[in-house]
């Protein structure tokens, strides 16, 4: 348009500026369309499309691989021969099937006249029947007869022709196969070689086509805006586990993790070389892998790891650092900070086990050797006995942690309870009561409250503490019973209680190990050595300088006399055996029980009355002031009434009552925080108090400015850094807060390492709201009977006398071949006291080589082999009980065995009761009661005797406490159960005692569950069989039920399908199957374990009839073989019926063959009969009935076998046999 | 020195076990020997108390006069001769008997007390009583064995690691005996009077290992081996070389 002239602009110029704007606008608009495209995970796709790409390649260049095409390419040029061949030699099988379809041409019309024959000739015989049925034979029918005949005739040619011209084209069907057959079998032949490559082909194809017409879809479909919903290869991916849920805005939605966008192959195994995003999860055989307990589909990542799931970048997901140096990495390379809208950020690396405890509450001792950190903050929770304060609703301990106060001056003094609860670490240092007073939030140089409400003299913190201090030990002292204890009744005798103390067991449990490690690196005992077992119960040293003997005489009689929840079993030991121990511990020949660290002394805490009437004014605070005035000269006149009053507000407030019952406050509230769901309170919810800005100040940002404010806010955005913070300065909240003395934080300082704090830490974040009922793992009877058991065990600490589990050696042979085998390593030669230690290997070996280098005086002498025995079964080494030799010395690793440790100590005390002597330098302090002083001990039948001379095999498997590998074989779950509860005598030699624990609940029969359970191998099977019996379903029913009722389908409904012809139920439906079909038929499987052992069949008529209808005499007759004269003599170590053995040395002895019946199981009893020394190496009891050869003939004719199994037999029936003979 | 050399006659030494006295006349070969006495220096000890067995136990032990009780640990006759302490050489390699080295079983104590075993010989573990007994073997290195052996039966076994090898019967808690396995070529076991003789050696010199199962282990000074000559030579052993308790070596 022209200008007008008649505007103020110029229109043509307008148009120019229009122009250039809609164009710009285009551009930006096509930019942000295609930066908007262009996402940041699609970065990621590409680089991982390369990685593909480049891996494809690899593996098709892999010499396998390669091989593969070769093979491909020799069978293809064959088939192109044959094809070739066919085609120029006349083409036989091109003729062959052109002449096919002739024939079948040919065969279909006489198929077609031979159909048309039938019918004229069945409408011609109609015809004439009805001809004759109407008129008659006359003339007419007779020519009808004939066209009949005729039609007939016709019929059968053309019936002929036909089945002639059908075995004609079978004929050259025939010959069409047997010409193809040749070249189907290469094409089979080439499809197997390359099935392995033909995947890895397809993948590249697809990646990375050849065809350009593909490549250029591919460009289309993932790279033009607006044309990628075309099946692109880049997509967003996700997983949607079915069953879990996001708490969100009070809404459950349902959780959808888009982590594999960007972390592809997470659960692909193999991608170990690559960066982040592009690795395998470390552990796909636990994780995310098809086979894994927690496959991706139904578990996905977040539940696990938190984080933002639909977030699709870095910043959004709010990925976590797991240190600073990471941080800053990841700073500088994404921008990265704490994502502020989101409250649940991922956990870092070093807190990640906190995901487990959600699903995993009923499981945590199962999953132990899997997330050890978080099971071992559980641990330390239960330890530390911080249930106690802050309540966890589904915590399985329930007892006070920490000994009653009712009776508390019973056993000590005021002034010891006094200076004991000021610092106990002063006194024990590794005990695990922790520190109430005197801590930062009453510190000594502030000011805690100003007397009379502000009128009177500033008071400080250690006066403020120290009032307090005197007030809970006066408050103690009046709710504590002081009727005397009956004086001990017997006379003790020191040197015996010596003996008593370090085998009875009380060392299994205790130590008395000196307070500093430099001390302690100095002995050379056991029981001065921290071992973990032995630091379950508290550090006896200085003992004496704290209780009386009179408790401690009543408590070892009787520890739940005093103490109902106590861990502390009964040993029940003889009255004297007592009055040995505490005259020992009170004399103290050892210096023991005297020994105090440095600075410790029991004393008064001293305090100030004015001090004392300001706490009662600020704890008394709803009183009128008049009427407190009046207290303080009326009632509370004395201090000592003002200082109970107090003390009890103290108790109070400071939650003693919690670890610690008290006469009057059974009941009193805990003072601690609930934690059941702790790990889902957002940060918001915390008060971190000035610790962010005094840590931002400490590390030198300037108040105010933008570092200080974004280091404030990191450290206040995740909630594992409240609780590190909690646990190691509990009342570090309050620091820089003005407070009232009787508000400040309460939380004791329990002194926690690192570790320790992380292993809580890990512990306390894992504990969240339940999102996850439908997912959680509900543990089978059997699981559940483990995760009980173990937990008991632990607590009663059973690993401390038995050895669980065999230790591992490792080592490389002669071939270079490495092996890890289940052992023992072997003495080191005949002048080793005792065999090396699995524990500290090294320290041992290096010590034989030297005292070697000084014998054969060669400063270069290395042993040539070593020696081990196999604990288990190795299928190249051999059976158990083995011995086998390693050449390669220096390659050997060993691991301790699981449990066991206090049965060092008792080898320790039989082979070589000697302890160091500094005044002559030699070990020849006798450390046993032996009158003389010569080392003997003193033997169940009252000798005196020197051990040291035994086997240490001899004396392991006769004084020492049983292993219970594989414990669960041997006994029967009742009797065991039975023996928790009430220990019988099975082995009178051993000094060790069996305790008599205090089992609370179930607890012995979970033990007892635990070990039957444990070496339970085939509980499916026993599941399904139970499911039959009980439900009155047979298989064929149990798998229609199940293909039914859980709507199965595919290969698994084939499979389950499979059961009717004969596979094995629990195989075939699998376990979760199972236990689904039975759950929904009310079908629980009682008892918790296998019930097939406590079934004896050697005592049904059926299976005696066998030996009796052979032998009437059968009872006498085994009587004769095991008892009589010139058999394996079994009664000259073992008692029968009450009989003792014949030996009259202890150490000969063996447990009642009568205890056999109720006690052991019939196969593991034949496998013991058949050569005991592959069950327990090492034992006593000799193979009587040895295999290779046949004894006893005279006395019972029969193979060794059946003389096992009658003798078998006989030891299930002995009740029968008794009576009979 | 000595003035006679005179094998003892009991069932104590080693080898063969010759059931007569024989004067052994110098050989007149190729080889050498080494003869003499182990001898106890020093106080000696109180006799071991005789051991406590009781009637019940033993039954089918077949003995003339009851169950010997002597506590053969440390025997040392009245002229300070000390038993059972084995020498050995590795003069040459080791030379594997054919026959089996009997250990037996009678009268409920092991006869005899030690055995010196070459590598890869077999040993033959009789039961000269009526009663079972059993054969427990302590072996570390060679294979452990723990059989029962009926009344007038034996068991064998081969040894394939030298080692010293404590054998006991766990039926008869007393008894206890060694067997010593060597890759030594040439050994002996000193008598009942302490005498040995270690023949068969290559002329050379030679330090003489010995162990004695109370007593522990050492080696001699160096002694020379003449051709158809005997060295002589006196062991003493006294309460100091006894083996020493554990706690200090920690193994």
């Amino acid at each position: 348009m022209a200008d007008r002239g008649d505007t103020h602009y110029s229109v043509p110029s307008l148009n120019r500026w229009f122009a250039i704007s809609s164009l710009a606008l285009l551009i930006a608009a096509l930019w942000m369309v295609l930066h908007d495209f262009d996402r940041p995970w699609k970065v990621y796709q590409r680089e991982y499309q390369e990685i593909e790409v480049q891996r494809a390649k690899a593996a098709l260049s892999t010499p396998e691989a390669q091989e593969a095409i070769a093979e491909e390419q020799r069978l293809a040029s064959e088939i192109e021969e044959i094809k070739r061949s066919q085609a120029q030699g006349g083409g036989d099988l091109a003729s062959a099937e052109e002449e096919l379809i002739l024939l079948e041409d040919e065969k279909a019309k006489a198929d077609a006249r031979a159909r048309v024959a039938k019918q004229e000739a069945g409408w011609q015989r109609f015809l004439t029947d009805e001809h004759r049925v109407k008129h008659g034979e006359d003339a007419e029918y007779q020519e009808m007869l004939e066209e009949l005949v005729e039609r007939e005739r016709v019929m059968m040619e053309t019936a002929n022709a036909l089945k002639e011209i059908t075995a004609k084209v079978e004929a050259k069907k025939a010959e069409i196969e047997r010409l193809n057959a040749d070249l189907e079998e290469l094409e089979t032949r080439m499809k197997l070689a390359t099935k392995n490559i033909a995947l890895v082909r397809k993948k590249l194809e697809e990646l990375d086509p050849t065809d350009p017409v593909r490549r250029l879809a591919n460009l289309v479909r993932d790279d033009i805006p607006g044309l990628d919903f075309v099946g692109p290869t880049l997509k967003v991916r996700m997983a949607l586990p079915p069953k879990l849920t996001f708490e969100l805005n009070f809404t459950k939605k349902p959780r959808i993790d888009m982590c594999q966008t960007c972390h592809m192959p997470i659960d692909k195994e193999g991608y170990t070389e690559y960066e982040q995003p592009f690795v395998s999860h470390p552990r796909q055989d636990l994780y995310l892998g098809s086979k894994s307990p927690h496959p991706i589909g139904e578990f996905g990542c977040t539940i696990c790891h938190r984080g933002a799931g639909e977030a699709l970048t870095f910043q959004r997901v709010d990925h976590r650092a797991d240190d600073e140096e990471q941080a800053e990495e990841w700073r500088e390379k994404y921008g990265w900070h704490k994502q502020h809208y989101w409250d649940y950020p991922m956990l870092p690396a070093r807190f990640v086990e906190a995901g487990c405890v959600q699903c995993h509450k009923d499981s945590l001792e199962v999953i132990e050797p899997d997330a050890p950190k978080v099971v071992e903050g559980y641990k330390l929770f239960e330890r530390y006995g911080c249930y106690a304060c802050h309540k966890v609703d589904w915590f399985p301990t329930k007892r006070r942690p920490g000994p009653p106060l009712k009776k508390v001056l019973e056993k000590t003094t005021p002034e010891f309870i006094a200076s004991w609860v000021t610092n106990p670490k002063a006194f024990r240092p590794t005990t695990w009561m922790p520190q109430i007073f005197h801590l930062e939030n009453y510190s000594a140089d502030t000011e805690v409250a100003i007397s009379n409400y502000g009128t009177g003299r500033p008071m400080m913190g250690d006066e403020w503490s120290d009032a307090a201090l005197a007030s809970v030990t006066a408050f103690i002292q009046s709710r504590s019973a002081t009727d005397p204890l009956p004086e001990i009744p017997l006379e003790g005798d020191p040197l015996r209680g010596r003996e008593v103390f370090r085998l009875s067991g009380c060392l299994a449990c205790h130590n008395v190990a000196p307070f500093t490690d430099e001390e302690r690196a100095e002995v050379d005992d056991l029981a001065q050595e921290l071992g973990g077992t032995n630091e379950h119960g508290p550090n006896l040293r200085g003992i004496a300088t704290k209780v009386a003997p009179e408790w401690l005489y009543q408590w070892i009689k009787d520890p739940t006399a005093y103490w109902e929840g106590t861990r502390m079993p009964n040993l029940r030991l003889p009255d004297q055996d007592i009055a040995d121990i505490v005259a020992y511990v009170f004399d103290d020949p050892d210096g023991f029980f005297h020994d105090v660290p440095e600075g410790w002394e029991p004393r008064l805490t001293s305090y100030k009355r004015d001090v004392l009437e300001e706490q009662a004014r600020w704890f008394f605070n709803r009183m009128r002031p008049e009427d407190l005035e009046d207290k303080f000269q009326g009632p509370w006149k004395a201090d000592r009434d003002l200082l109970v009053a107090m003390g009890e507000r103290w108790v109070l407030q400071q939650g003693c009552f919690s670890c610690h019952e008290i006469e009057g406050l059974e009941d009193a509230n805990r003072i601690g925080t609930e934690l059941t769901t702790w790990g889902s309170k957002t940060v918001d919810k915390l008060d971190f108090g000035f610790i962010p800005e005094i840590f931002a100040k400490e590390a030198g940002f300037e108040p105010g400015s933008e570092e200080e404010y974004e280091a404030v806010h990191e450290f206040k955005a995740y909630r594992e850094n409240f609780l590190q913070q909690k646990l190691h300065a509990p009342r570090s909240f309050d620091r820089e807060k003005i407070k009232n003395p009787t508000e400040r934080l309460r939380m004791p300082w329990f002194d926690f390492t690192d570790e320790e704090v992380e292993a809580l830490t890990t512990f306390v974040t894992g504990l969240v709201e339940d999102e996850v009922e439908q997912a959680r793992m509900i543990p089978t009877e059997q699981q559940l009977a483990v995760d009980t058991g173990l937990r008991v065990i632990r607590q009663k600490n059973c690993i401390a006398c038995h050895v669980l589990e065999p230790g591992t050696i490792e080592f490389d042979d002669e071939d270079g071949v490495h092996h890890s085998v289940k052992g023992q390593m072997s003495f080191f030669d005949e002048d080793s006291v005792f065999p090396p230690s699995m524990e500290h290997f090294d320290r041992d070996l290096a010590n034989y080589i030297a005292d070697m280098r000084d014998y054969e005086e060669d400063p270069e002498w290395y042993p040539e082999e070593l020696y081990a025995q196999l604990l288990e079964t190795d299928v190249e080494l051999g059976e158990t009980g083995t011995t086998f030799a390693i050449s390669n010395v220096a390659s050997i690793r060993t691991t301790p065995p699981v449990g066991g440790r206090f049965v060092d100590l008792v080898m320790r005390y039989y082979v070589d009761p000697w302890a160091y002597n500094p005044e002559t330098d030699e070990y020849d302090i006798c450390l046993t009661g032996d009158p003389d002083g010569e080392g003997r001990i003193q033997d169940v039948d009252g000798e005196w005797r020197d051990f040291s001379e035994e086997p240490f095999d001899k004396l392991r498997w006769t004084y020492a406490p049983p292993v219970l590998i594989g414990e669960g074989e041997k006994l029967q779950r009742d009797w065991f159960f039975r023996f928790l509860n009430d220990p019988e005598v099975l082995r009178p030699q051993i000094r060790v005692r069996m305790p008599s624990f205090h089992w609370e609940d179930n607890e012995a029969g979970a033990v007892a569950d635990y070990f039957a359970a444990a070496a339970e191998k085939d509980w499916p099977r026993e599941y399904a069989r139970q499911l039959q019996i009980q439900l009155g379903l047979t298989p064929a029913e149990i798998a229609q039920g199940i293909i039914a009722e859980l709507g199965l389908s595919g290969s698994s409904a084939e499979q389950v399908a499979g059961i009717a012809e004969g596979l094995p139920v629990e195989t075939a439906a699998g376990l979760p199957n199972l236990l689904a079909f039975g759950e929904a038929h009310n079908f629980r499987f009682h008892p918790a374990v296998n019930p097939i052992y406590e079934r004896i069949p050697q005592r049904t008529p059926a299976w005696l009839k066998r030996y009796f209808d052979e032998r009437p005499d059968f009872y006498k007759d085994v009587h004769n073989l095991v008892a009589g004269p010139g058999g394996p003599t079994c009664v000259q170590c073992h008692g029968l019926a009450g009989r003792p053995p014949t030996n009259a040395t202890p150490i000969g002895w063996a447990p009642d063959l009568t205890l056999v019946r109720e006690r052991l199981r019939p196969d593991w009893v034949r496998r013991w009969l058949t050569d005991p020394s592959k069950v327990y190496p090492g034992t006593t009891m000799p193979a009587n009935f040895d295999l290779g050869s046949e004894q006893w003939q005279d006395l019972y004719p029969a193979p060794s076998a059946e003389q096992i199994e009658a003798v078998t037999t006989w030891l299930f029936n002995l009740d029968r046999a008794l009576i009979e003979n | 020195m000595l003035s006679f050399i005179l094998v003892c006659a009991s069932g104590f030494s080693g080898l063969g076990a010759p059931s007569v006295p024989v004067a052994v006349e110098a050989p007149v070969a190729d080889t050498g020997s080494i003869s003499g006495k182990v001898v106890w220096e020093g106080d000696r000890p109180d006799p071991r108390p005789p051991l406590k067995i009781k009637d019940t136990e033993t039954k089918g032990c077949i003995h003339e006069g009851g169950v010997d009780t002597e506590d053969r640990t440390l025997l040392i006759d009245a002229n300070g001769g000390v038993a059972n302490v084995v020498l050995t050489i590795k003069a040459t390699d080791v030379k594997v008997p054919e026959s089996p080295i009997e250990l037996d079983q009678k009268g409920c104590r092991f006869e005899p007390r030690v055995i010196v075993v070459p590598v890869g010989a077999t040993v033959r573990y009789a039961n000269s009583d009526e009663t079972n007994h059993n054969i427990h073997t302590f072996a570390k290195k060679n294979q452990p064995l723990n059989k029962n052996v009926a009344g007038g039966t034996h068991l064998e076994q081969t040894f394939s690691k030298a080692e010293v090898v404590e054998v006991k019967c766990d039926v008869h808690t007393w008894m206890k005996s060694y067997v010593v396995v060597t890759d030594a070529s040439n050994f002996a076991v000193s008598a009942r009077d302490g005498s040995f003789k270690i023949e068969g050696l290559p002329p050379g010199e030679y330090k003489v290992e010995w162990w004695h199962e109370e007593l522990g282990k050492g080696k001699t000074e160096t002694i020379k081996v003449e051709a158809g000559k005997d060295s002589p030579m006196t062991l003493k052993v006294s309460a100091s070389s006894k083996k020493k308790k554990g706690g200090r070596r920690r193994r």
